[in-house]
């Protein structure tokens, strides 16, 4: 969506100012916090939509977005035909999660995907996140790249858990790694989360 | 107003009104084909936005009488009245039809217009599945005020000799008949609001679901 600044960014071993915009953005699958669904059209048409972008056929693109649905725990009896204003949060952001696998992407891009979800929401949410990424196996087997400012969250989906501060690179760890760190920035980090357990009760 | 009155001038304002409607549809075809493409660039290179829509807003400005005697005197649009009468429609259909189609385009959610380009679609793809219906009935309202002040602003074209409902009124005015003036307006009210009906439904058959 931007272009590097300096440095230079590789995917799959290619530097992407060599490559094709639209293929490398057909390659990845992309979620984000407000989701960005369409209003206008159904659910079905949105998980569609890359689909129908890359002129795949109307039933394949049915079949594949009711697969998909399922796959992210929504049924596609009752859903396919709703439109997105007839979601709850959670829903649509399911929505939008398959939607970005539609390309079958080996890439997702997952900006704060469940930052405006309310905490039981969000837990279902990991959880249906994480079955579906250990369902894929071989070829379908995918990266993703989540951004999240919840440290439980990083813990409990993360392989390695990149740490930026000031947009450097501070800390490229495993979860294990990154609790055990006396790194001072990760302590820093760490600390702030939890701080309601440790504290003081405001009345005794 | 009296059957006898209508018998005579019925067939006459039945011409008149097609005249009216031909002047104000080929005005509006004009304006619409470039006001809408004009809107849709201005969204994509946004530092024209402001000086081109100033220039819509002078046309707006102009005293429709004014106009219609600058054109006059113009070598090939002088010959026939209605060239004159349309170019001059055009120009007051512009503003409204060029400002809904650039706001309805900018005002779309920028997470959605984000995703539609993440996911792939082409610009041509994003125009036409995304920015264009999302942005339709914003400029489905442009359309609609454009016609409304066409209509009106048709009338005047009858000073200038280009004919529609204005001559009835013209004439009325010019020998103090007060029937004659309403045998023009009354028709021109009409159109203006039968116009404005029509599109208003077309419009809200565009508004997409929202919360």
């Amino acid at each position: 969506m931007i272009e590097p600044t300096g440095g230079e960014v590789r995917v799959h071993g290619a530097n992407i100012m060599d490559s094709s915009v639209i293929g490398l953005r057909r390659g990845m699958g992309y979620v984000i916090q407000e989701t960005g669904l369409f209003p206008h059209f159904n659910v079905e048409r949105n998980v569609g939509l890359v689909l129908e972008a890359e002129g795949c056929p109307r039933e394949e693109r049915t079949s594949r977005s009711r697969a998909l649905l399922t796959e992210v725990g929504l049924d596609p009896a009752s859903f396919a035909k709703r439109f997105p204003h007839q979601l709850s949060g959670g829903q649509r952001q399911r929505v939008g999660l398959a939607r970005a696998l539609a390309a079958e992407p080996a890439i997702l891009l997952m900006d704060e995907p469940f930052g405006a979800l309310d905490p039981l929401t969000r837990a279902e949410m990991q959880d249906m996140l994480r079955d579906l990424l250990r369902g894929l196996a071989g070829p379908a087997q995918k990266t993703v790249v989540l951004v999240t400012h919840d440290l439980d969250e990083a813990l409990y989906l993360a392989d390695r858990i990149v740490l930026l501060e000031a947009g450097k690179l501070v800390a490229n760890l495993t979860p294990a790694e990154f609790l055990s760190s006396s790194q001072p920035e990760i302590l820093t980090y760490i600390r702030a989360f939890h701080r309601g357990e440790k504290a003081d009760p405001v009345q005794q | 107003m009296s059957s006898e009155f209508l018998s005579q001038y019925g067939g006459e304002i039945a011409t008149l009104t097609v005249e009216h409607l031909w002047l104000t549809g080929a005005a509006m075809l004009f304006a619409t084909a470039i006001a809408v493409p004009l809107g849709i660039w201005l969204t994509r290179s946004p530092r024209w936005a402001k000086p081109m829509i100033t220039v819509a807003n002078i046309l707006q400005t102009i005293p429709s009488l004014a106009l219609f005697g600058f054109l006059l005197p113009i070598p090939w649009l002088g010959d026939r009245a209605a060239r004159i009468a349309i170019l001059a429609l055009t120009a007051y259909a512009l503003l409204p039809i060029l400002r809904n189609t650039y706001a309805g385009i900018r005002g779309i959610e920028p997470s959605i217009t984000e995703v539609a380009r993440a996911l792939g679609l082409t610009d041509r793809q994003l125009l036409f599945k995304v920015q264009l219906p999302l942005a339709a009935p914003f400029i489905l309202a442009g359309l609609r005020t454009a016609t409304v002040t066409c209509v009106g602003i048709a009338t005047i074209a009858a000073a200038v000799g280009a004919g529609g409902l204005g001559e009835l009124i013209f004439r009325g005015v010019a020998s103090v008949d007060n029937r004659l003036v309403l045998a023009g307006a009354i028709p021109a009210a009409l159109l203006a609001l039968a116009a404005d009906a029509s599109l208003g439904l077309i419009e809200r058959r565009f508004r997409t679901p929202r919360q």
